[in-house]
């Protein structure tokens, strides 16, 4: 049979090496809540030293209730209550305090990372995946968060119980305490040894089922695959291979809880029955009262639970260490565009339009393999410049360069004159609109999507961009017209559709250099014809750069640059080079050839009912 | 920790649960599966009430060993036989409970196996549905019943139920160890009964809905955080950092504040509990006193009741729990039902049979199709001849009805009126599965699975060797860059096949379709835009792929119409045209001569692109 490997899920803990040291900075979290923190530290250690007057209390209504002291037990009940009153406002007040710090304590995190996230540039992304900075920052957050806002807390009401609670027993009956001190250890050992054993098994299981997961969503996105080849018996087998892996390491965990889980009961139990046979003993032999045994029974109750749950808050704190390191690497990642602490002011725009300079430029994604090679170019205001050339010829890098997407390894890029590093990113990109091939549009209303760069864009600037992009003929058509959601969550657009609608997003900003990377090439031509005649008519002050491999789009450009291997080959209007470019004459003749026929993508009938027109 | 169980519980309780009669029946296809391990059920069953049983007896038999041990102080001095004699009952009945508990865990480790048979059921009758069944449905939809759904019914299965049995039987033992000890004192405690009772409601019930406010929240938060990441270009190219830093503060603070309603609830419940046991702590005590008083209860009694206490809220606490997580497996078990009681639309008749031979002749006999009963018709009256080993391209307009064309062909549908043949067999007589088999399917943009090339190539055809997939790679010109790629055929192509470029896809998956070696070919050609070179490549395999086929191609491209023996022009769900190029580019006021006037452009006149094309294809 054939093994197919799924995605590997994201790693859920890694060891971590240097975990004090990350453990140590993630306490710099709690820095903005130290009220919080106080309140609630001190309100746990107060409150678990408090729980141990209810034993010592119902300890005396015991020995009221032995010496005949009937009279007496109605003040136990009322000391009891206030004791259980201070402790439920203090218990409350532990918990909203924790709550505040900790949900605080996430938001903050996740916003820093966002906001990390947001100023990175381009060479982080590239080596990236988002399904895995997702997980960042929504799991190991959260993760952080229980540790930090709970796991710490509880850690300390339960060690200080632990720290108390002996003492109050060795001063009871050091004999009855020795038979606890027997039991304390066994207990940690059991849960310590449990959790080890059983987390390790579970964290497989969620990573097994992951592959489960993966492989169901890839059949059934890839459906018309599978039914086309006839696979679905082989499918089905795959799928019940992968579960199984599942159910063997879930059913390991089912195992190891069969082992352990059952000493938890037990434990406590042996021990309540031999103090009850040393109790006696002590009590007969005159050297503790009944009172004093049945509080010490009682005290050895109140640290049943925080000795059996020390392995899963060790294994809590190991996790978050874990998960600590990954955001800590992330906020570490210093692949920023760096910028200017006093930039240059961008020369007023003027009436001709800007000029862009490339300037000797050398990139390349990875060192030593140059996309672009000592490239200079100058295109001059208000003109159309279209970028051709073969695929990894370097015509996109070239146009990631100008919004600084990436900056240049050798060279340097003008806009008007000036250094684009030496302008502010955000005035720079402010002025450049570029769409892309494949553009992403958000999860909003289209005029949303259109005030994206602009929000300050009136009803009539975005109808004018629609109008130019050609996006008017379906727009329109729509029900709720532009206030329609599209993206992820909303209606499903055609590739053609997208791309007229990314272009109206770029033209609303109203840039001075509009970056066009086969923006139009699942628009059919006659509407292609429309869009570039548009951007004419308004493009008079814009300086343009057309990626494309239509000769009818590259047409329309005043100039024509061929690229090959990172330079340029040949600069000139279009009848310069049919006259005397070999490249270009062969691009141009073959992709004549080839032309897609009739395009826009196909829409099929049943994908449009699938998305059910609006969402 | 007890947060989280709660948040997972309560999910999707907003769907109204069907009719009585139905959820029976559902619930019994649910037995179905655990009937095959009944034994292992009864036997959690049984340890279940044991461990019940043991935990509820052990107090009392402390309180034996404490008032006939006379550990209360009474004269005549402790009673050490008394004392032991009951504390080994105590052991004995601990060791009991240890052995049940640890045979009940042999019920779990059983239904893991259930709930996995279960989602293998439903995995496999998702993959007989037909491709209408994927368009109803979101793909989302569909897996969330394949893993959220299952884990909400899995849980139920696992414990739940168990969980049921052992709480109401708690529940039940306590009172009555309670009402056996001291009836008097049973019913001063059991006064805060009620109280915890109308609280946990209160709680479970506002919780409940702020628990699914903080998941829609949070929900908010995780959409936002993916779609930034997903159009972080756009983000950057338009200098909206800022904004969405604002945005997505504004998201979390709302997330934050929903969150905040489930910390007050808690903040007010659990130490109200808390509280309220104290409560029956200080009745035990005040009313003990005065029960002792008059010499009704001994100190034994006392302690036992405290010992109960210690344990008295648990019960309700947890049925109040297996409440909120049966509502919610209920619900899933509703949505799974659905879809397991969904029949494929598309089935073989009971005399379905397969053809040894496949000669390719396929008659469309006046076809009319529509996708639902009250929708339009995508094609009206459709009927045409293909001879074997014919190549076919399809050509018009978007919706004109050429995929409708295409998927009536592979029985993807049936025709609403009139009837499709294959070598004079109607396909609806045909083996589904042979059928497909049959046809070599390309679809538009060579979708590929997570795997190797390799992995891929062969999907149609496990069986084949090394040899084979080179050979069909080669056929159709992919072997050149798959040996160009980092580890050959072994590389892995990434999620749909992400790590190669769309010209790639392509060619690997018509070397998926060759390797099969169909008798009859259906292809829809690609829209998206390659560079000169890969569409070189990729017109030679499509050459290579239909030649001695009988192939049907939703065409795109000149090259390919012009290589096609025939056109058939589409239009408003109708052939409007048919005939080679050479026929219907001559066709005065012809709908594909008009195409192509368009095609060749303002600019150049036909005869230049005649020669240029015949240089180029030559």
């Amino acid at each position: 049979m054939l093994t197919r490997v799924s995605p590997a899920p994201v790693q859920q803990a890694a060891p971590s090496d240097g975990g004090w040291k990350s453990f140590r900075r993630l306490l710099t979290f709690f820095a903005p809540f130290k009220r919080q923190l106080a309140v609630s530290v001190i309100a746990g250690v107060a409150l678990s030293v408090l729980a141990t007057r209810i034993p010592h209390i119902i300890g005396n209504a015991v020995d009221h209730f032995r010496e005949g002291q009937f009279d007496a037990t109605p003040g136990d009940a009322i000391d009891l209550l206030q004791v259980a009153a201070l402790i439920a406002v203090l218990s409350a007040s532990r918990r909203i305090a924790a709550g505040v710090m900790s949900l605080g304590m996430e938001q903050s995190i996740r916003e820093r990372l966002f906001s990390h996230l947001t100023g990175l540039g381009f060479r982080f992304f590239d080596k990236q995946q988002t399904g895995q900075l997702l997980s960042r920052v929504t799991s190991d957050v959260s993760q952080v968060r229980f540790f930090l806002g709970y796991g710490l807390t509880y850690s300390f009401m339960h060690l200080t119980k632990l720290f108390v609670v002996p003492i109050i027993l060795l001063t009871i009956d050091w004999q009855l305490a020795l038979v606890v001190f027997v039991m304390m250890p066994i207990i940690v050992f059991v849960s310590v040894r449990y959790s080890r054993r059983s987390h390790p098994v579970m964290r497989e299981a969620q990573q097994k089922l992951a592959h489960v997961t993966a492989h169901g969503e890839e059949t059934i996105v890839g459906a018309r695959v599978v039914r086309s080849f006839g696979q679905e018996d082989r499918e089905v087998a795959r799928f019940r291979s992968l579960t199984d892996d599942v159910v063997e390491r879930e059913r390991e965990v089912m195992r190891i809880q069969g082992t352990f889980k059952p000493l938890y009961t037990f434990i406590p139990n042996l021990t309540l029955a031999a103090l009850l046979i040393v109790g006696a003993q002590r009590i007969d032999s005159g050297a503790i009262s009944t009172g004093e045994f049945v509080e010490f029974f009682f005290q050895v109750l109140l640290i049943t639970s925080p000795l059996r749950i020390i392995g899963n808050l060790l294994n809590r704190a190991q996790r978050a260490t874990a998960s600590s390191d990954r955001l800590f690497e992330l906020l570490d990642a210093d692949d920023r565009i760096p910028q200017r602490d006093d930039p240059l002011e961008l020369p007023p725009r003027s009436g001709a339009g800007s000029r862009l300079q490339f300037e000797d430029v050398t990139f390349g994604y990875r060192d030593g393999r140059p996309v672009i090679d000592d490239l200079s170019l100058e295109i001059q205001p208000g003109e159309t410049i279209a970028l051709i050339g073969a695929t990894g010829c370097g015509k996109t890098t070239l146009g990631s360069l100008v919004p600084r997407f990436y900056d240049p390894e050798h060279g340097r890029v003008l806009l008007d004159g000036v250094d684009l590093r030496d302008l502010s990113l955000h005035e720079l990109r402010r002025s450049i609109g570029i769409v892309d091939q494949e553009p992403f549009l958000f999860s909003a209303t289209i005029a949303d999507n259109l005030r994206f760069g602009n929000p300050d864009a009136t009803d009539d600037d975005i109808r004018t961009a629609i109008d130019a992009a050609q996006a008017g003929e379906f727009v329109d058509k729509l029900p709720n017209g532009v206030e329609t959601v599209v993206g992820e969550r909303g209606l499903t657009l055609s590739g053609g559709q997208r791309q007229r609608l990314a272009i109206a997003r770029a033209l609303v900003v109203d840039p001075r250099i509009l970056i066009l990377d086969d923006a139009t090439a699942s628009v059919d031509s006659q509407v292609e014809e429309r869009i570039s005649s548009a951007l004419s008519d308004i493009g008079g002050q814009r300086t343009t750069i057309v990626i494309a491999h239509r000769p009818s789009t590259i047409a329309l450009a005043d100039r024509v640059v061929v690229m090959g291997q990172g330079r340029i080959e040949d600069v000139g209007t279009h009848d310069e080079l049919i006259a005397r470019n070999a490249t270009y004459q062969l691009v141009h003749e073959q992709r004549a050839a080839r032309r897609e026929f009739l395009l826009d993508e196909e829409q099929e009938q049943d994908d449009t009912e699938r998305t059910g027109g609006l969402a | 920790m007890t947060n989280d169980r709660d948040a997972a519980s309560v999910s999707s309780n907003a769907v109204p649960l069907p009719a009585r009669d139905l959820q029976r029946r559902r619930l019994r296809v649910l037995v179905g599966y655990v009937r095959p391990h009944l034994r292992e059920c009864i036997l959690a069953i049984i340890t279940t009430v044991l461990i019940t049983i043991c935990v509820a007896l052990i107090p009392f038999l402390f309180k034996h060993a404490i008032d006939e041990g006379n550990l209360g102080g009474r004269p005549g001095g402790v009673d050490f036989d008394a004392v032991s004699f009951w504390v080994a009952i105590a052991v004995v009945v601990a060791f009991i409970d240890f052995v049940a508990e640890r045979l009940n865990q042999r019920w779990s480790i059983w239904s893991v196996r259930v709930v996995n048979d279960l989602r293998t059921d439903l995995y496999a009758h998702i993959n007989r549905q037909g491709l209408d069944f994927f368009s109803r449905q979101r793909t989302g939809v569909v897996i969330s019943r394949l893993t959220n759904d299952v884990e909400a019914l899995a849980q139920l299965v696992n414990e739940g139920v168990f969980m049921l049995f052992a709480n109401v039987g708690l529940l039940v033992f306590i009172e009555a160890f309670l009402f056996s000890l001291s009836w008097e004192l049973a019913l001063w405690v059991n006064l805060i009964f009620p109280i915890m009772l109308i609280g946990t409601m209160a709680f479970r019930y506002y919780s409940t809905r702020a628990y699914r406010r903080t998941r829609e929240r949070m929900a908010l938060v995780t959409a936002y955080l993916a779609e930034s990441l997903g159009g972080m270009r756009v983000l950057q190219a338009f200098a909206a950092e800022e904004r969405a830093d604002a945005e997505f503060e504004e998201t979390n603070t709302h997330y934050r504040r929903a969150n905040m309603e489930t910390i007050w609830l808690s903040a007010a419940y659990f130490p109200g509990v808390e509280l309220l046991a104290s409560v029956g702590t200080a009745i035990v005590l005040w009313q003990g006193g005065q029960l002792g008083d008059v010499g009704a209860v001994e100190i034994g009694v006392i302690v036992a009741f405290l010992l109960y206490l210690e344990n008295f809220f648990d019960p309700i606490q947890q049925l109040s729990q297996f409440y909120g997580s049966f509502l919610a497996a209920m619900a899933a078990l509703d949505k799974i039902m659905g879809v397991m009681e969904t029949e494929p639309t598309i089935r073989d008749s009971a005399d379905a049979t397969s053809l040894d031979q496949v000669r390719g002749e396929v008659q469309f006999d006046d076809v009319t199709f529509r996708y639902t009963d009250d929708g339009p018709d995508v094609l009206h009256g459709v009927s045409t001849h293909v001879e074997a080993g014919q190549t076919i391209a399809l050509v018009g307009h978007t919706g004109a009805g050429k995929s409708s064309f295409v998927k009536l062909l592979t029985r993807f549908y049936d025709p609403t009126r009139g009837s499709i043949r294959l070598d004079g067999h109607d396909l609806r007589d045909l083996e589904q599965h042979w059928l497909r088999r049959s046809m070599g399917i390309v679809p538009q943009e060579g979708f590929l699975f997570a795997g190797s090339v390799r992995d891929n190539i062969v999907y149609g055809a496990p069986d084949a060797s090394d040899e084979q997939v080179v050979a069909a790679a080669n056929a159709v010109g992919a072997h050149v860059f798959i040996g160009e790629l980092e580890d050959g055929y072994d590389t892995q192509v990434g999620e749909r096949g992400s790590r190669l470029s769309a010209g790639q896809r392509q060619l690997v998956a018509f070397a998926r379709a060759m390797l099969v070696d169909p008798p009859i070919l259906v292809l829809d050609e690609a829209t998206s835009s390659v560079d000169v070179e890969t569409e070189l490549r990729l017109s030679d395999g499509l050459r290579a792929l239909v030649a001695g086929r009988t192939s049907f191609i939703v065409a795109h491209r000149l090259t390919t119409i012009r290589g096609a023996d025939r056109i058939l022009v589409i239009d408003d769900g109708r052939i409007v045209e048919a005939g080679t190029h050479d026929e219907l580019v001559n066709l005065s006021g012809g709908f594909y001569a008009g195409l192509y006037g368009t095609w060749t452009g303002p600019d150049e006149g036909d005869a230049s692109v005649e020669s240029r094309l015949a240089s180029s294809i030559d």
